[in-house]
Order: structure tokens, then C-alpha cells, then sequence
């Protein structure tokens, strides 16, 4: 994967030879060749072989000094395809991948998450529905071609077209598209008020359109204009490098390896070895290893994500009482602090406590067993009601997790049916028992992405829920503006949390390990790795 | 070719039994050997001495247990762990094989010294070719080309009366039948001209027919080719084909030593005579039922402090209880380890034979 | 035993076929949807339906038996779902890693068996006897991952020698080896010290001392023929025991081999990788059996004749 295919071969053939009659610069085909997945060591070689010219000048960064240094992340999970293709895709490498090789018309610079120009240097909000950008210029991609508003265009019709079926759709960017001002000026729009929209456009990488008239590329390559240049997708290992025409300035670190390391204490090892830099996602397991050496240091910036228990809202799990009565049953802090070692942060509300628009509700939910009797006797049961759940391995410490809860379902009398599944079968069964662990990640930074899954065809499947309140509720939010928007957000997340469709554990925190080599390295709430080109790497 | 028996211990020499003219191929003297065992230490073989000359063959007799393969194994220094030989002096041409280096001694077994053991099917190796075996046996000892080898482990090979001898090269030892193989083992201890051959039981595995046939091929041999010759057997009347003079072996200890002849037509010690009284192919007792010696052999832990024999001895007096008897010369030539020895003069009388 | 051999690769033959047809049933019997575990839980059906599609796992099971099998006599084995490659290329990656780990392993194993093997059936009780039995006893009680844990914890987070994960070089290969090994090598020593015990105390060794064979050649020649049988049906045993302890070697480690792809194929459901692999794993260990057979016939020319 990412080596020069059949095609690749021929156009590199053809630069050579544009190289050997003096129509293309030396620089100019080391560029090009990189963008055919060809690191610079091997595209100088081919030129050697041409006999024209003789070694290879690193070219210098933008920034002044040179990218240097190889930085390895070790994931625990490996890109959820080979298909490069961002918006078909929500997994952990692939939005770092993403982050990485692409740019966005809107971008994130600082820790502090506020939201910048990046292809685009100005934008404004016209209307509820429209956002009015400027392209900034000097943008190229990774190709050395321009990025033009027809690739803006083409980006965005693509995902605002409902027949698209990508996965990204109505999700991340809802039924629109853009149209072409003029050479340097595009108007993206929404068919209905879209509040996440800037949040939407900071995450949505922008692609050649010849890439999406030829969708078969995505196979072969990642190609943008983002800071890191696809090299080569090997062995569960993609390997990107410095940009160094990136209209921002090159990167500081030349080669970032997205590894997968399957098992969590060969994760530690690699990084406790020196053979990862950084380790993402990690468990109070993994922490306690690194907690007083001053060779690591934690970053804690997860994107919203929460961990739930997934109710199926039918059946024995139909009435609000018995949910309400499952929320007072459960010690949340208990498992927090005992299990996930204060790894999590428990929420009042039915969002992730760091979503914007997130605020206590005024009942809490307490843990209070004796309210839990009262409430489930009201629904008619008295020490006869049983629960399916099936368990797996899935969200960490998930079994042990499980075993708690069926210890405090079982204080209040309600008996639990634990099936144990494997990670597979689970993924694809959770909706067939009454409730089940699980994750839900915004990739936005907006809490409407997980919002939306409660209305609609996704409710429907996910939480065996159909509740005709909430669609007007979720519109709502998305069609506000500012804090209007906040406070209908709310609104949604107070109606949510009466009507506990889940079970809101935790937050889920996303504590990174970094080593202390890596200097000024910061995450923004979101998925990807948008800030990773202002790290360092000392040697 | 010397005849040993003829002219040996007349009436005028010292009784030293092997007081032979010219020097012995083998002079064993006083060798001890013994298993370090769990029950503790159990002496197998036990002060024994005997020579062995030029051309002459020694037969050991005994029951087995009685020592006599400990023996011989003890003399080529292959007393596997965890036994050893303990005391005494094994002297080869002279050379005392306990003082020599494991290399030495090595070189020395199966060229000077050789040996054919009592089963070939199982001494022989099954997983290599009979020539693969021979011709090992020859570079061992020898810088020889295959070929070479080849060559001589053919010749000998007809030497012992092997047809079609190429052809049995290639074959492994259990595609040929039981006697063939004690023939090619016979051939490898033949290999090198050796002088002394050490045959342990190399009859008793085979039929009786084929059994005479080896004999005979040994006495030949012998004969032809003038190698001295231990011939190691429980079977009286196959010793007293071959030897020229006969060693009895009882519990680890020698008993009794002479010319076979006289020694089996009249024993010295009361073990003696009850062996030859048991064995069935001697003419006096063919054709009536097997006689056996009453009791059996003692155990490591119940060796009795006095003569070895007493427990089982129809003649045993309070002091065989007590004192070990030495072998002693009792009668020109002839040597018994006995306080009551049965001397000519008084009738030979045992236990079992009688009725 | 001409005859014997073509009856045993018959029966092979048989055998692949049968796991052939045995992985496409199990596979699609146990739960889980590929479509399903490849998208995110709140995919939309029609998102499904396009996964469903492109893998062709809409279409009813006969069907799909009929493309699997009749992809197999084209020697096609299909396009991993997760990979999006021919599942062969894949293969072809990760195969020759895990055979080499595998291979350093198991020749680590029986080399260390044979030297202390050997060395514990001459002195019984003596200490590299005792050394060896401590080592087994060791490999037997002590799972692969924990042995895996502490050779990082000791060789490459302490001492710095060998790298903690990954492969970059032979040097990558050592400790995984070694993790491996361990857990062969109780089998292999207590066979090959117990097939020289009964070796040298066979009487042709006896008489080969008798000839003067010098000692290095009775024991590495003559009595360790005698023990090469059991050698090489210990080994072939290990086989089975290397499958599973590269599988684990290669999680702790990291290492990229076949059985990490395997545990990812089968989670993900990417049905054509897990059949491929199961059918590659699988014609391995039925050929190498059949190599051991026909090794037997070349060892023990008694066999030959039996046969």
C-alpha cells in the first residue's frame, strides 16, 4: 500500500523525462515524486539513475529551520480501512491521517481550540444557512497544483449530497453544498440552519476535485494540502512526512509514523523504550507506569466522548421510571473512582461535560437505591424485573464495568442476564439486549453530532427509541445561533436526561502519554492531530 | 602355536597357575569393579585375577550375575554409569588400561582388543548398514577411503564364511538371519587382526545347530590367526569346546581355576561341581532331569561375610560362614576358593545330583 | 511407499478441503456482521448497505460459497474487507515474518533441548541436567505473554538490548524467540533426553565404544540418530505449539506476523483474509506433517519396509 502503483510508475517516468530536458526543476519533480507516495531519498535516487543530477538538497522548511526527527504514535487501533477517503470514515487513525495530510477551509492554531482561517483566510456567517469564505492564496496541494474553489466545491457538494451515502453525511455536514463565487470566493450552504457548521468546516478536509471525479485514487493515497505528505500505508503503519511547502511553514518534525500496537502493554513498552513517542488513549494501567517519571508528561484533551450504557427503549426497558431508577441504582462515582481509577468524569446532564452548552441538571441522578425501589415499584416491579447485557472487551476495564453494574442493579432487585460476546459480535448484537457499554465521539467538537443520533432512522436503530419530541428539539439547537444555540442545546440535553434513553456513565477522557523529547505538543477537542506541526523533537 | 595345557602346571612347578612360559596378553590382578546403587554399593565384581596367553582361550563360566560380563566390560573399561571399576590391575601387553587416557584407551578397542557381544541383533546398530557399521569401525582407527574399508570389511567378512559378502554390506542387520549376523559380528571384531577377542555369550542367542557352527567357526579362527580368546558363557559344554582353560565365577568372585578339562571332569569347589552336575549337555547327566542348584545367587545386601557359596553349599562348615576362603592353589595347576575343597581322593559329592 | 505417501497426501488433501469449507461456515455462523463492525454504531442502513455490497455479503450464502469456491480453484482468494488488497499480498507480507520468528524459535528449542538433552541423558542428575529440568519446568509453568512481559521488562526497558516491539532487524527477533521457545522447549528436552537415555543405553552403542568410536560421535551421531524419531515427531508437536505461541509472541511484541493479522481479520470479520489465512496455516501444518512422514521413512529404515 502507498508504494507507486502502475500508474504512479508511468507519470514518474514521465517527470523524469521532463526533468533530463530541463521542463521541470529538480525541486519541482523531488515535489511531485513525493506526492506519488515516493520519500525524497528514493525520488533523488531515480534522478541519480537518470544521470542528470547528482545528490539531493534537502529543501528547506518555510519556517526557517529544516524539519527534523521521526515522531511515533502508537494507536491502539489501525486505520478502519485502506481507503483514504476521510469522509466515508470515523476512526481514530483515520481522522489523524486526515488531520494530518489535508487542510480544511477552517482549522484550529491553539490549544485554546478557537476556531482560524486555514484555506480559507476570511470567512463570514451571511445567514443561518450560508457562510461566505475567501481562499487564501499560495494554498497548494501536495501535488504542486492550486487549491481552487472548484475543489472547495467539489469537496463540499459531494457531502452535502444526500445520495452520497458517505458516512459523513448529515452527520458532520447535513444536506447542502457551495457555490463559486469567483476565482477566490466560495458561499457554502446548508438546506436547513445548521449551527455546527464553523466546528463542521474546521474537520472537513478539502480534496483535488480530480480525487473525487476519480474516487479510485483514494486506494492508492492520501493527497492534500496539509502540513504531512502521505508516504506509505505498511503493515498496519502509515507513514507521513513534512510538507515542506505548507502555506503555514513546515512542520518541525520531519516523519510522524501513526503505528497500531495491538496490545496495551506492548504499547507501554514501545514507549517506555523510546520506540514510541507518544501513546494515545491510555488506561490508569498505563498512566500509573509513567506517574512520577519526568521522562513522560499526560495531555488530556479527549473530543467529546461519553461513555454509555445503550439502552434499547422498548420492552422491559419502555418506561421512563425503570431508566430513571437503573440512574439512581448506579454508583457513578463508585466506578469512576474504583475502576477507571478517576480516568473519567461523571456528568449531570446527557452530554459530555466539556460539550459546549453543557450544564448540571437540577436532578442528579444520585446514587440512592432506596429512590430506585420506589421509582421501579411505581412501574410495577417488585424484585421481577430482568435485564439482558452483553459484555465484551470494547470500552476498557468494560467486564468489570458490567460486573458492577449487575451488582448495583441486583441491591435494588433487578436481575441482569450477562452474556459475554466477543468484540465482533458484540459490535454487531449490541442492539439486541436491553443494554450495553459503549462509546459515542463527537468528531466536531459539537455536541450535535451525538445529539442527532437520538432522532430519526439512527435512534431507531441504535436505542430503540422513537420518541416524537426530539427531532423538533435537535432542529432546534442546529438552527440557532451563538449562545441561543447554547441554551437550546441544553434544552435538548435536559429533555434527554429526564427521559434517560442511556445510561450516562462518564465522560470518556483521552489521557495521550507523551514523552519528554516531544516539545509543545497540544491537542484541541477533537480527533485528529490538527496541532501536531507545531511539536518538536529533540534527539 | 603354543599349546598351553600340554606341560602345564607338572607335578615339579610352583602351583602359580599361570606360571606359562613367555609373557600374558592379559594380566588382570585383583580388579574390583562395583555399582554405586540406590541400596548403596554393590560390588559386582569382586578381587578377581586371572592371565590370559598368547593364542590361549580363557573360558569365564558362571550363572548370570555371577560377574563374568562385568568383567569382561570392566577390562575394555566400558562399565557404563554408574559402576566403575574400583581396584585392581588390568594389564594389556604390559600396559595397565586403568593408568591409560581415554583416548588410548579408546584407540586401543577394537584394533588391539576386540569384543563380539552375546545378542547381535541388538549390538548391532539398526538404523546403519552392516557396512556402514564395519567400515566406521575401521576409521576409527585407520585414515581409509571408503573404499578401503570397504575392501577389508569384505575380506573379512569371507574370512568367517560370509556368502555374497557386497551384498551383505548393503543390508542391515535385521535382514539377516541369526546367525549370519553373530558371523558379521565376529567379522568386526575381526577387522583389525586383534589380539586378544573378548566373546561374551556370543552363543547363546542362537539355536543350537547354529550355535556348534560358531563355535566351531571360533575355533578355527582362533587356530588360523592365533588371537587369545576370553570366552565369556554360562554353557559348560560350550566352554569346554573352546577353552583351554576355564575361570568360575560365583556372586562376583573367581572360585575355582584350571584346565577345563580336569576342571569340569573333576571340580575342586562344591559351586563347580553343582554347575556341571546342572548342565545339560555334558554326557553324565543327558537324558535325565535337569538337575539345579538349590537357593540362588545372593543379593548385594545379603552377601554372606564368610565364603560367597555357603548359603547354597551342601558342605558348608561353621568357619565357611565366617572366613572367606582365598583362591588357593589346591592341586598342581588348579586352583579352588574353598576351605572343603572336593579333592580326587575323596568322593565328589553335591546336594542335588545324588538322587 | 510410493503408494503410502500418495494415500497420505490424499488424505491431506481431503483434510484441506473439509477446513476450506469448515472456515466459510464458521465464519459466516458466528455473529457479526463485517458491514456492522466496519462502520461506526450510528452508521445509517444505507451507509450499511454499501459496506454490505462492496464486500458482497448481501447476497444469499449459497452464492457467496459458489464466488469463494470457485475463486479458490482460480487461486483467487478474494480482497481483504478491512485492506482493500488481494488477501494473498497480504499474506505474502506477513507469512515469511512469522515463519522466520517461528523457525528462530523452534531451532532455538531444539537446540537448547538437544545441547542440554544430550548433556542431561550422559550425567543424569548432574547439574546441566538440572539446569535443564529448572528451564522446562520453568517454560512449562510460566505462560508466553508473562515470559514476553519480563524479557521486555528485563532486556529491553532495563538493559536496553533488544528492542521492546516491532520488528527492525534480527535483533527484533530474540525475544520473541525466546518467548516462543520456552514454551516448546519442556516437550522437546524431556523427548530428546529421554530418547538419548534409551539411546545410549542401547547395546549397539555399547559396541560401537566396544570398536572405539570416539565418545563425540556415539553421542551425536550414533545415539542421537536413535533419538531423532521422537525429534521429529516432538517437532512436528511443536508446530501446533508455535502456531499459538507466535500468535501470542507476535501480540506482546508487536511483532508484524501473521497472527496479529488473524486476530484482526477475525475481529473485523473480514471474511476472506480469516478463510485465506486458515487455509494457508492450515496447508502449512498439513505439509510439513506430510514432510514429517516421509522424514520418518528417510530416518528408520525400518519404516521403509513396514510401509
Amino acid at each position: 500500500m502507498g508504494e507507486a502503483g502502475q500508474g504512479p510508475r508511468t507519470d514518474l517516468e514521465a517527470l523524469r523525462r521532463g526533468v533530463e530536458s530541463g521542463e521541470v526543476s529538480r525541486r519541482e519533480f523531488l515535489r511531485r515524486a513525493g506526492a506519488l507516495g515516493l520519500s525524497l531519498a528514493a525520488a533523488a535516487s531515480l534522478l541519480d539513475a537518470g544521470g542528470r543530477v547528482a545528490a539531493a538538497q534537502a529543501t528547506p522548511g518555510a519556517g526557517g529551520a529544516e524539519p527534523s526527527g521521526t515522531l511515533v504514535i502508537a494507536n491502539a487501533e489501525p486505520p478502519t480501512s485502506a481507503q483514504w477517503d476521510a469522509y466515508s470514515v470515523f476512526g481514530l487513525v483515520d481522522a489523524q491521517v486526515a488531520s494530518l495530510v489535508h487542510d480544511s477551509l477552517l482549522g484550529y492554531d491553539s490549544a485554546d481550540a478557537e476556531i482560524v482561517g486555514h484555506i480559507a483566510s476570511e470567512w463570514e456567517v451571511t445567514s443561518p444557512t450560508t457562510v461566505r469564505l475567501t481562499l487564501r492564496e499560495g494554498v497548494r496541494f501536495h501535488d504542486g497544483s492550486p487549491v481552487t474553489a472548484d475543489d472547495v466545491k467539489a469537496t463540499i457538494d459531494r457531502v452535502g449530497n444526500p445520495e452520497s451515502g458517505l458516512a459523513w453525511h448529515g452527520l458532520i455536514f447535513p444536506a447542502g453544498g457551495a457555490t463559486v463565487v469567483d476565482e477566490r470566493t466560495v458561499e457554502v450552504f446548508t438546506e436547513e440552519p445548521f449551527g455546527p457548521l464553523e466546528k463542521s468546516l474546521a474537520v472537513m478536509p478539502i480534496f483535488p476535485a480530480g480525487d473525487i471525479a476519480d474516487p479510485e485514487l483514494f486506494k492508492q493515497r492520501a493527497m492534500g494540502a496539509g502540513p504531512y505528505r502521505f508516504v506509505s500505508y505498511e503493515q498496519n503503519k502509515v507513514t507521513v512526512e513534512a510538507n515542506p511547502d505548507y502555506w503555514a511553514g513546515s512542520p518541525k518534525i520531519q516523519t510522524v509514523v501513526l503505528d497500531y500496537i495491538q496490545d496495551a502493554n506492548a504499547r507501554i513498552s514501545a514507549l517506555l523504550s523510546g520506540q514510541a513517542d507518544i501513546i494515545t488513549r491510555t488506561s490508569a494501567e498505563q498512566l500509573a507506569r509513567v506517574a512520577d517519571d519526568p521522562n513522560f508528561y499526560v495531555v488530556d484533551v479527549p473530543p467529546l466522548t461519553q461513555i454509555v450504557y445503550i439502552y434499547q427503549n422498548k420492552g422491559n426497558l419502555a418506561a421512563k421510571e425503570v431508566r430513571q431508577a437503573i440512574a439512581h441504582a448506579v454508583d457513578r462515582e463508585a466506578i469512576v473512582e474504583g475502576i477507571l481509577q478517576g480516568v473519567g468524569k461523571v456528568p449531570y446532564s446527557s452530554i459530555a461535560t466539556t460539550a459546549p452548552g453543557y450544564q448540571e441538571q437540577a436532578e442528579r441522578f444520585a446514587y440512592d437505591p432506596a429512590r430506585a425501589r420506589e421509582l421501579l415499584s411505581s412501574a410495577g416491579f417488585e424484585d421481577n424485573l430482568t435485564l439482558t447485557m452483553a459484555t465484551t472487551t470494547l470500552v476498557p476495564f468494560q467486564k468489570e464495568i458490567d460486573q458492577a453494574v449487575v451488582q448495583f442493579l441486583g441491591d435494588v432487585g433487578v436481575t441482569v442476564d450477562l452474556t459475554t460476546l466477543e468484540v465482533g459480535a458484540f459490535r454487531t448484537s449490541y442492539n439486541q439486549y436491553d443494554m450495553t457499554l459503549n462509546t459515542l465521539a463527537s468528531f466536531n467538537f459539537d455536541p450535535d453530532f451525538v445529539l442527532g443520533f437520538y432522532g430519526g432512522p439512527t435512534a431507531e436503530a441504535v436505542f430503540g427509541l422513537d420518541d416524537p419530541n426530539i427531532p423538533p428539539l435537535i432542529e432546534a439547537q442546529r438552527a440557532a445561533q451563538g449562545e441561543e444555540r447554547l441554551a437550546a442545546i441544553n434544552d435538548l440535553a435536559a429533555y434527554l436526561w429526564d427521559l434517560q434513553p442511556a445510561l450516562y456513565l462518564s465522560d470518556e477522557l483521552w489521557p495521550f502519554i507523551v514523552s519528554s523529547r516531544v516539545k509543545d505538543y497540544a491537542r484541541v477537542p477533537v480527533v485528529g492531530e490538527p496541532l501536531l506541526r507545531f511539536a518538536s523533537k529533540e534527539e | 602355536m603354543r599349546a598351553p595345557r600340554s606341560g602345564a602346571g607338572g607335578p615339579g612347578r610352583p602351583v602359580d597357575v599361570d606360571a606359562l612360559p613367555g609373557e600374558p596378553v592379559l594380566s588382570v590382578r585383583n580388579l574390583t569393579t562395583v555399582f554405586a546403587t540406590r541400596a548403596g554399593e554393590f560390588t559386582a565384581v569382586d578381587d578377581v585375577s586371572f592371565d590370559v596367553w598368547p593364542g590361549e582361550c580363557l573360558g569365564i563360566v558362571g550363572e548370570s550375575g555371577s560377574g563374568k560380563s562385568v568383567a569382561a566390560l570392566s577390562i575394555l573399561g566400558l562399565v557404563d554409569y554408574p559402576g566403575g571399576v574400583a581396584a585392581g590391575e588390568i594389564r594389556f601387553r604390559g600396559e595397565d588400561l586403568r593408568r591409560l587416557r581415554p583416548e588410548a584407551l579408546r584407540a586401543l578397542r577394537g584394533s588391539r582388543l576386540a569384543v563380539v557381544f552375546q545378542d547381535p541383533q541388538t549390538a548391532l546398530n539398526p538404523l546403519f548398514t552392516v557396512g556402514r557399521q564395519m567400515t566406521d569401525f575401521v576409521r576409527a582407527h585407520r585414515r581409509a577411503s571408503t573404499r578401503e574399508a570397504t575392501r577389508l570389511a569384505t575380506e573379512k567378512l569371507r574370512l568367517v564364511g560370509v556368502s555374497a559378502p557386497e551384498q551383505r554390506l548393503r543390508a542391515y542387520p535385521w535382514e539377516l538371519s541369526g546367525g549370519l549376523r553373530q558371523r558379521v559380528a565376529i567379522a568386526m571384531a575381526l577387522l583389525l587382526d586383534p589380539e586378544l577377542i573378548i566373546a561374551d555369550e556370543p552363543t547363546t542367542a542362537l539355536d543350537v545347530s547354529i550355535q556348534a557352527q560358531i563355535v566351531e567357526l571360533l575355533v578355527d579362527l582362533k587356530q588360523r590367526l592365533g588371537f587369545s580368546l576370553i570366552f565369556i558363557s554360562h554353557d559348560l559344554g560350550v566352554v569346554s569346546a573352546v577353552a583351554d582353560r576355564v575361570l568360575v565365577m560365583y556372586a562376583g568372585r573367581a572360585v575355582e581355576r584350571g584346565p577345563v578339562g580336569e576342571t569340569f571332569a573333576h571340580p575342586l569347589h562344591p559351586y563347580t561341581a553343582a554347575l556341571v552336575a546342572s548342565a545339560p549337555t555334558l554326557e553324565s547327566v543327558r537324558g535325565r532331569p535337569l538337575p539345579t542348584i538349590p537357593g540362588s545367587l545372593p543379593g548385594p545386601s545379603d552377601r554372606p561375610a564368610g565364603c560367597v557359596f555357603a548359603p547354597r553349599c551342601p558342605r558348608a562348615q561353621p568357619i565357611c560362614w565366617a572366613e572367606q576362603p582365598p583362591l588357593a592353589p589346591v592341586l598342581p595347576g588348579r586352583e579352588a576358593a574353598c576351605h572343603f575343597p572336593l579333592l580326587p581322593d575323596a568322593p565328589a559329592t553335591t546336594g542335588t545330583a545324588r538322587g | 511407499m510410493r503408494r503410502f505417501f500418495l494415500r497420505r497426501l490424499a488424505q491431506n488433501l481431503l483434510m484441506l478441503a473439509f477446513i476450506v469449507l469448515a472456515v466459510f461456515v464458521i465464519m459466516r455462523l458466528t455473529a457479526g456482521d463485517p458491514a456492522r463492525i466496519k462502520a461506526p454504531i450510528f452508521a445509517s442502513e444505507d451507509v450499511l448497505d454499501r459496506y454490505r455490497a462492496e464486500f458482497g455479503t448481501d447476497t444469499p450464502l449459497p452464492a457467496q460459497l459458489v464466488s469463494f469456491l470457485s475463486g479458490i480453484v482460480r487461486g483467487d482468494f478474494g480482497e481483504s474487507f478491512r485492506y482493500q488488497e488481494p488477501v494473498f499480498s497480504l499474506i505474502a507480507q506477513r507469512l515469511p515474518q512469522t515463519a522466520m520468528l517461528a523457525l528462530s524459535a523452534l531451532l532455538l528449542a531444539v537446540g537448547v533441548a538437544l545441547l542440554l538433552g544430550v548433556a542431561g541423558a550422559r550425567r543424569p542428575d548432574g547439574w546441566l541436567d538440572r539446569l535443564g529440568q529448572a528451564i522446562a519446568a520453568f517454560g512449562q509453568s510460566a505462560p508466553t505473554f508473562w515470559i514476553g512481559l519480563m524479557l521486555v521488562l528485563v532486556f529491553s526497558l532495563g538493559l536496553g538490548w533488544f528492542p521492546a516491539v516491532g520488528f527492525n532487524g534480527p535483533q527484533s527477533l530474540v525475544l520473541p524467540a525466546i518467548a516462543i521457545a520456552l514454551a516448546v522447549l519442556p516437550a522437546d528436552l524431556r523427548v530428546i533426553r529421554t530418547a538419548m537415555i534409551d539411546g545410549l543405553a542401547q547395546e549397539y552403542i555399547r559396541t560401537a565404544r566396544a570398536f572405539g568410536i570416539p565418545e563425540w560421535r556415539i553421542t551425536y551421531v550414533y545415539a542421537l540418530r536413535n533419538a531423532a524419531l521422537p525429534l521429529v515427531t516432538v517437532v512436528g508437536i511443536d508446530l501446533g505449539y508455535l502456531l499459538g505461541g507466535t500468535i501470542v509472541a507476535e501480540v506482546v511484541f508487536n511483532y508484524p506476523g501473521i497472527g496479529q493479522l488473524a486476530i484482526d481479520a477475525v475481529n473485523a470479520r473480514d471474511y476472506p483474509l480469516v478463510q485465506a489465512i486458515t487455509i494457508v496455516t492450515a496447508a502449512i501444518f498439513v505439509f510439513v506433517n506430510l514432510g514429517i512422514d516421509l522424514l520418518y521413512m528417510v530416518l528408520d529404515p525400518r519404516i521403509r519396509i513396514e510401509a
